[in-house]
């Protein structure tokens, strides 16, 4: 019976382990996504069209 | 708190992706029963219940494994990035699943024949699957982003690939000198009363997980993708305003 649980409980633990691995990585690209546009965003920042024509005239 | 069936991206929101996480909701529960109420073997006792987990990953396995040639073939065909993501997605996946049944198989061993391992053809050739498919990943880790590695790593999917039929047939290919059991398919005649539906039911349900996981994988894929662009067009912006 000891085998048969751990067999089953091992499989379990893969799947779920990877899938909450996934997620978990998920969120994080998704944050870093998000501060990486905010920071392009941010107070007219460089990739702004408007700082961009600035820098372009002077 | 994490939230593994959260489908807030584009892809999770799919109605394919969404079908695969309503068939692992669905057929979770169902094959759970159906493996309780499943007749115990006189033979082997409680431990044949094993039956129902460790030839299900490796069909898994072997799907994983045909997807990632079929999306290599595809890439080097198209030349589409979104091809190689899938390919890298279903190997990882196949990876995870042979894991799984790599760990099942031996605890299933030790059970009946007193040995967690022996090298018996079909083991032996599962070994040399796994380590197929776990250098491809270790290749596209070194490797990340160039398309050359992309290019060489489907040819690699694809030639790994050979493996496969010769695992699924060992047992015929070593002439019956075979300690593995013989092969099982779904719907097989060779299971006894009430283990045809639990057998099969773990086939769809890793299948099912197979597909769900591998949409949440190649999601992955892309959304790096588009981190690594958007913060490179960042520098690149700021090295120019400077």
């Amino acid at each position: 019976m000891g085998y048969l649980i751990s067999a089953y409980a091992l499989s379990l633990i893969g799947g779920f382990g990877y899938a909450l691995w996934l997620t978990r990585a998920r969120q994080k690209l998704r944050r870093r996504l998000e501060a990486a546009s905010a920071a392009r965003r941010s107070d007219g920042g460089p990739g702004t069209a408007s700082n961009r024509a600035s820098a372009e005239a002077g | 708190m994490l939230n593994v069936f959260d489908a807030t991206s584009p892809i999770a929101r799919a109605p394919a992706a969404r079908l695969t996480s309503v068939l692992c909701i669905g057929l979770f529960p169902a094959w759970a029963f159906a493996v309780f109420n499943a007749p115990i073997d006189s033979f082997q006792g409680v431990i044949q219940k094993i039956l129902y987990i460790h030839p299900p990953l490796a069909f898994g396995a072997y799907l994983g494994f045909i997807c990632t040639a079929l999306f290599g073939a595809l890439y080097l065909w198209k030349r589409e990035p979104r091809f190689d993501h899938w390919a890298l997605s279903a190997a990882e996946v196949g990876v995870l699943l042979c894991t799984l049944m790599l760990l099942t198989g031996p605890i299933w061993g030790k059970g009946t024949w007193g040995r967690w391992w022996t090298w018996d053809l079909r083991l032996t050739l599962t070994l040399l699957l796994y380590f197929v498919y776990v250098s491809y990943l270790l290749l596209r880790a070194f490797s990340e982003g160039s398309e050359r590695a992309a290019r060489f790593a489907a040819l690699y999917g694809i030639l790994g690939l050979v493996v496969v039929p010769l695992n699924r047939f060992a047992i015929e290919l070593s002439g019956g000198r075979a300690l593995h059991p013989a092969n099982l398919n779904p719907g097989d005649d060779q299971l006894g009363a009430g283990m045809t539906s639990p057998f099969v039911l773990g086939v769809l349900l890793v299948f099912a997980c197979f597909a769900w996981l591998l949409v949440r994988r190649y999601e992955l894929c892309r959304l790096r993708e588009a981190v690594l662009l958007q913060e490179a067009e960042s520098e690149r912006e700021d090295a120019w305003a400077t």
